[in-house]
């Protein structure tokens, strides 16, 4: 108990990686678990890495209703009929995995495989319905670009609200607006209400905000296909800084060639389930065999 | 690149990571240390007590977890957006606000003398505070009501705090609110003998203070519940037009015989109405069983919206 208290009265207390990790052998035996799985595709974990992000059995569930489950309609027919349950649909079923620090782990499968659920989890913009995940450190989920954006807003304003969703400090937002604002190429245009904006000078808003953040975690599903090629070149090599200064990726995409060179894990999941979870070369030949 | 600034762009290897983990199960959401493999095993759950101290250090200062920004900074952005929001690409913009209730005081004034031919000289003040109170009470509960399904995307795809948003929608409908209070200023001399200088003004923003707690207590309940079931923002506005005439903002609970009375007292917003009304106009501080009155049923409000709230956030993501 006293533990978790000094633990919460010094939370910012510097410590160095090698102490954190020996002040905290959970870390060291859950690595260890995962390498005991190896034989399940599991990837070995090398005990002397952090952890950032851990799921145990997670899956979640949706129910499905032709309305809300609520309606007073709904609720009769559950009193009054006896119904069986409704139909629940399984977009994840027992998903297992760790994340250590700094790894760039891509997360490919079809459509309806259950990948942007998987980033939703892990942004805690869903919760499981069975399972248990953890996350610490500052988590950057961009699930979509330019969330809070609203159209009488000026480009400034929008740049404010959403880094304040994305978790920046105004601080943080005033020492990097001219950077962001020189990123998405809208020197001239930022005091403009974002009604007049284009939609590619609003989606390179949004992505430029999204990169300057510096969380610790950053979640990426499927943005990179904003702009033309040059500024998807830009968008790629900026994210390739962010995984140079050590920041944790999680990436979705279809493009398996952004995958196998941006990454050095992937996870396949098929049909709500972790099929492979490995090095990037192996797998992704056989994902593009079996897609096509 | 010029603009390319590596260390800004993540946080350095040598920050540690923080050592509370956030634990999310089907039934809970934790704070703990990463000691267990299962979430029944933590022994060291953060406490209520724990709880509330990281919120408060957080208030300012960014999570103690790491996770954002400190939840005041991100309160005060959402007020002014709010805020501005309200107002871009009127005219007159904030004027309106300040003429609705001066309108109102006018016509009910008029009507009150001239019509049931009241002999209160001061019934225009009396007024006044009530209906802008008032203004405050309604517009930021219906509004409130509705944030979390016009915020829906902001609320599925970002991670900051959601109760927030009504508690914003509160404030920034308090900031109307004292800009329209400014107006009782410009009416002390027409009617000097309306106010009453004394020490009980000094309650005035202790009030407000708990009315702005009452309302982002409603504001909790009814923006979750909204979510889930729409009618939810048709009931707010049937309630609150009950409530109107529940509440003496028109008249004096003076005036009301007894049984009807408590039915008019036991309405938290009386209390705070006629509280307020008395500390400006007569200087008369609230007894013991007034104070009572006014703070109990805001605790309970408040607390049993920060529950709803929660339990609802979990099915409100799902079906927003």
């Amino acid at each position: 108990m006293s533990e978790a208290a000094d633990a919460c009265a010094t939370p910012g207390e510097p410590t160095s990686d090698l102490a954190e990790h020996v002040a905290d052998p959970a870390a060291a035996s859950a690595a260890l678990d995962s390498l005991a799985q190896g034989s399940s595709g599991t990837p070995a974990l090398r005990p002397d890495r952090e952890l950032i992000v851990r799921f145990r059995g997670v899956g979640k569930a949706f129910r499905l209703y032709d309305q809300k489950p609520f309606l007073l309609r709904n609720l009769l027919r559950r009193i009054v009929g006896g119904r069986s349950k409704p139909k629940e649909f399984w977009p994840l079923r027992d998903i297992t995995f760790d994340i250590a620090r700094r790894e760039t782990v891509g997360v490919i499968g079809q459509n309806g495989s259950g990948k942007s659920t998987l980033l939703r989890l892990m942004a805690g913009a869903a919760y499981p319905t069975t399972g248990h995940i953890a996350v610490r450190g500052r988590v950057a989920p961009l699930l979509a670009l330019g969330a809070g954006f609203q159209p009488d807003m000026s480009g400034r304003e929008c740049v404010q609200v959403n880094g304040t969703a994305l978790g920046l400090s105004p601080e943080e937002i005033e020492s990097r607006m001219d950077a962001i604002v020189s990123f998405a190429e809208l020197a001239g245009f930022i005091d403009a209400p974002v009604r007049y904006y284009s939609s590619g000078m609003l989606a390179r808003l949004g992505f430029a905000v999204a990169v300057h953040t510096s969380p610790d975690l950053l979640l990426i599903d499927e943005v990179l296909a904003v702009g033309d090629h040059s500024f998807q070149q830009k968008c790629i090599a900026r994210i390739h800084e962010i995984q140079q200064a050590g920041t944790t990726i999680l990436f979705v995409s279809h493009d398996a060639h952004a995958v196998q060179t941006l990454c050095n894990r992937v996870l396949w999941l098929r049909d709500g389930s972790l099929h492979r979870d490995g090095p990037p070369g192996p797998i992704i030949q056989e994902y593009l065999q079996a897609t096509h | 690149m010029p603009d390319t600034l590596p260390h800004q762009l993540a946080r350095q290897h040598s920050v540690p990571l923080p050592s509370l983990w956030v634990h999310r199960t089907p039934r809970s959401t934790f704070y703990a240390r990463l000691d267990a493999d299962s979430p029944t095993d933590y022994s060291h759950r953060e406490t209520l007590i724990e709880t509330l101290r990281r919120g408060l250090r957080s208030a300012l200062s960014g999570a103690a977890d790491g996770q954002g920004a400190g939840w005041f900074h991100v309160l005060a952005v959402l007020v002014r957006t709010d805020f501005r929001a309200r107002y871009r690409g009127q005219a007159l913009g904030i004027v309106w606000s300040v003429l609705y209730p001066l309108v109102m005081m006018s016509i009910m004034s008029f009507i009150f003398t001239h019509v049931f031919q009241s002999t209160d000289r001061n019934f225009p003040i009396f007024l006044l505070i009530g209906l802008i109170c008032w203004q405050w009470i309604t517009n930021s509960t219906t509004a409130a009501t509705s944030v979390i399904v016009s915020h829906a995307d902001i609320i599925k795809r970002t991670i900051f705090p959601r109760h927030l948003l009504p508690m914003a929608i509160v404030f920034s409908y308090g900031i109307n609110f004292c800009i329209e209070a400014m107006t009782l200023l410009l009416f002390i001399p027409i009617f000097p003998h309306a106010f009453t200088l004394s020490p009980a003004l000094l309650l005035v923003p202790v009030f407000l203070f708990v009315l702005a707690l009452l309302l982002t207590g409603i504001a909790l309940i009814t923006s979750g519940l909204n979510v889930i079931y729409r009618d939810v923002a048709y009931l707010v506005n049937t309630g609150l037009l009950i409530l109107y005439w529940l509440t003496p903002v028109l008249y004096n609970d003076d005036r009301i015989p007894y049984p009807y009375r408590l039915v008019i007292q036991a309405n938290p917003f009386s209390g705070l109405i006629v509280a307020l009304r008395r500390a400006i106009m007569e200087g008369h501080v609230p007894s013991h069983l007034g104070w009572a009155g006014i703070l109990l049923p805001t605790l309970v409000i408040f607390v049993v919206g920060w529950l709803v709230f929660r339990s609802y956030e979990r099915m409100v993501l799902d079906y927003v």
